[in-house]
């Protein structure tokens, strides 16, 4: 053997296994966005069924209480399954579709916020806390604000789970739609906190201070 | 792509590690069979040169071990030159010189404070054309010489050849962790021999010829390490080192977290320096291509993944603390389900394959080792300290080599 020949050989040997990781990583990113993919398209189509469901509460006197607990299902559903998007989201190299699947959970989160202020109009009880957060955010002291804040709001889903409607957004994705609510409710900063669509919050709080701001 | 410049660096990390294992599985696969071979010489007369400072304690041992080399005691002067011991050496010494013809004894007029200046001395007074340079604390085994020689008799141009060098008597933790350590140098100096890339032939016993040494200009009195600076000479100058595994030097190791950490500061200094002689010959023949680069990655690789494991380490210790600390001034949890739940990214499979890797080559290395029964007893808990808290530990020595050779505070003892 040319012992020379096994700088090239461990070279070749090493591009290829790296290739082969590569190529195993964007192929296990891209199933793990398909199988996000699936979930969301099962909300959207929820989401569509919450919105003819509070029509038909106008036109047809369905309960709200019925209403209301499906909102709420619907709500913890969404909730968790961002959670799992968050994860896989940080974990993400190649594929840059989870991008696209945030900002379609994005949309369907603030669709899910100007449905539950519709069934708010019509069926009262129930508060509406948005939560809108910066996504993948490199400032450390914002992070850190965000984990507190996103264990104070469970918690708070925790301890009120028939009153309280949870619905995190992420605020830095460009959806114009979300741009013009949060604009017009005054929210320059993130993390902040949308209580019922009065009370803005942007600074760490206790969580008595703000069950109290909820159920004043 | 979602890749942050860590993320690029950690790439670029594992595949340099990646790189280096699969060269040396690639070398071992295509020569598995000669790893311990050695060609057949015939003994020719050889000075072995010793230098000494203050070990009257192991320099009678020694000087036994090499009085009772498998070897014709005719073809074998042994000098030891102490550097103005403080202890009794010279008087142990003396016994030896007035029993044995062969033994010579020469004292420095000076304490020169390092090996290079004693063994120089010793060099110059030799008789015979093959140097052996041997530690004064190590014991080579009886057909060492006999195995090596062979090597700068079937090529003129081999200057060198070094052998396995092996903890002797290792008793307490750290000089078992070292043997390990040392098992590995040994593999895998044996391999870059393949490739004519040895980058340093150790103290504790090597073989020159007497005339390259004198035409290289000896071993450099300046250099903490005067074994790699004269490894990288003798390459500059055309010839290679050669490794004989089979061959055995049984060295003294450091038995206090002190003297090694001390030891390994030499080494490193040494080493630094020595990359710093040789700058011109970057990318210049093996040396410059393969043996500095290599050199210079062994010992900034480890600094490097330490620092890269610290850095990504504190971030998440200082986001916990700001976490924890707006979590309390909240009164809500400080901990959640949600902070142990975790999502792996194509990085942490490669970091876990390139970690795997490198565990399975140290037991591969050793089980080599040991089938040719080189290797001691096994110890699963010895080597998991050995891989897990050993070689995390090495890096800081290189850490603290660079802040004392900047700061030009440092000496051989």
């Amino acid at each position: 053997m040319n012992n020379k020949s096994a700088f090239w050989k461990a070279l070749i040997f090493t591009i290829v296994v790296f290739v082969i990781g590569l190529l195993l990583g964007a192929y296990f990113e891209s199933q793990r966005a398909s199988s996000l993919v699936g979930v969301l398209e099962n909300s959207e189509i929820d989401l569509l069924d919450e919105q003819v469901r509070t029509k038909a509460i106008q036109d047809f006197n369905v309960r709200c209480d019925v209403s209301k607990n499906n909102t709420f299902a619907f709500a913890d559903r969404i909730y968790s399954e961002a959670e799992t998007l968050e994860r896989d989201d940080q974990a993400t190299k190649f594929s840059s579709d989870l991008k696209v699947i945030h900002k379609r959970y994005d949309l369907l989160r603030t669709l899910l916020w100007t449905q539950a202020v519709e069934l708010k109009k019509q069926c009262g009880n129930l508060h509406t806390v948005v939560y809108i957060y910066e996504y993948n955010t490199e400032d450390v002291d914002k992070q850190a604000l965000q984990i507190s804040f996103s264990r104070l709001l469970t918690e708070l889903k925790e301890k009120h789970p028939n009153e309280v409607l949870l619905i995190p957004i992420a605020g830095n994705t460009g959806l114009s739609s979300l741009e013009v609510v949060l604009k017009d409710r005054n929210v320059s900063s993130m993390p902040s906190i949308i209580i019922d669509e009065n009370v803005t919050i942007s600074n760490i709080i206790s969580y008595d201070e703000l069950e109290s701001s909820i159920l004043k | 792509m979602n890749f942050s410049s860590i993320d690029l660096i950690f790439f670029i990390y594992t595949f340099i590690s990646m790189y280096m294992l699969f060269l040396f599985l690639t070398l071992y696969t295509g020569n598995r069979k000669e790893m311990f071979g050695y060609p057949k010489g015939k003994p020719e007369p050889i000075s072995i040169v010793m230098p000494c400072y203050n070990e009257g304690h192991h320099i009678g041992e020694a000087i036994e071990a090499l009085l009772h080399l498998d070897y014709p005691k005719e073809m074998i002067e042994i000098i030891v030159v102490d550097d103005k011991s403080k202890d009794n050496s010279v008087e142990v010494i003396r016994k030896y010189t007035q029993k044995y013809k062969n033994v010579r004894l020469i004292v420095n007029s000076r304490n020169s404070g390092g090996a290079a200046e004693p063994l120089n001395i010793g060099i110059k007074a030799a008789k015979y054309d093959y140097i052996a340079v041997v530690d004064s604390d190590s014991i080579p085994d009886r057909d060492s010489l006999r195995k090596m020689i062979g090597f700068l008799q079937e090529d003129k141009k081999v200057g060198v050849v070094t052998c396995s060098i092996l903890v002797k008597k290792p008793w307490n933790l750290l000089q078992k962790l070292q043997a390990y350590e040392y098992f590995i140098i040994a593999f895998t100096r044996r391999l870059l021999d393949l490739v004519d890339s040895i980058y340093v032939t150790p103290g504790p016993l090597a073989l020159y010829r007497k005339d390259v040494l004198m035409k290289v200009g000896l071993f450099d009195t300046r250099n903490m390490t005067q074994d790699i600076e004269m490894t990288w000479n003798l390459m500059a100058h055309g010839y290679y080192a050669r490794m004989c595994l089979d061959a055995k030097v049984y060295a003294a190791s450091p038995s206090t977290v002190k003297s090694w950490w001390k030891q390994r500061i030499r080494w490193n200094i040494g080493g630094i320096q020595t990359l710093f002689k040789y700058k011109k010959q970057w990318f210049q023949e093996m040396l410059g291509m393969f043996v500095m680069p290599l050199f210079a990655l062994g010992m900034g690789l480890g600094v490097f993944g330490i620092g890269l494991f610290a850095y990504l380490f504190f971030k998440r210790i200082v986001l916990s603390y700001l976490a924890t600390k707006y979590s309390l001034y909240a009164s809500t949890t400080i901990l959640s389900f949600g902070d142990f739940t975790f999502s792996a990214s194509i990085l942490n499979f490669f970091g876990v394959v390139a970690f795997l890797l490198g565990l399975w080559f140290t037991l591969f290395g050793l089980a080599v080792m040991q089938a040719n029964d080189i290797r001691g007893k096994k110890n699963i808990f010895n080597l998991a300290i050995y891989l897990i808290v050993y070689l995390i530990v090495y890096p800081f020595t290189f850490l603290t080599a660079v802040y004392q050779f900047i700061r030009g505070k440092y000496s051989w003892r």
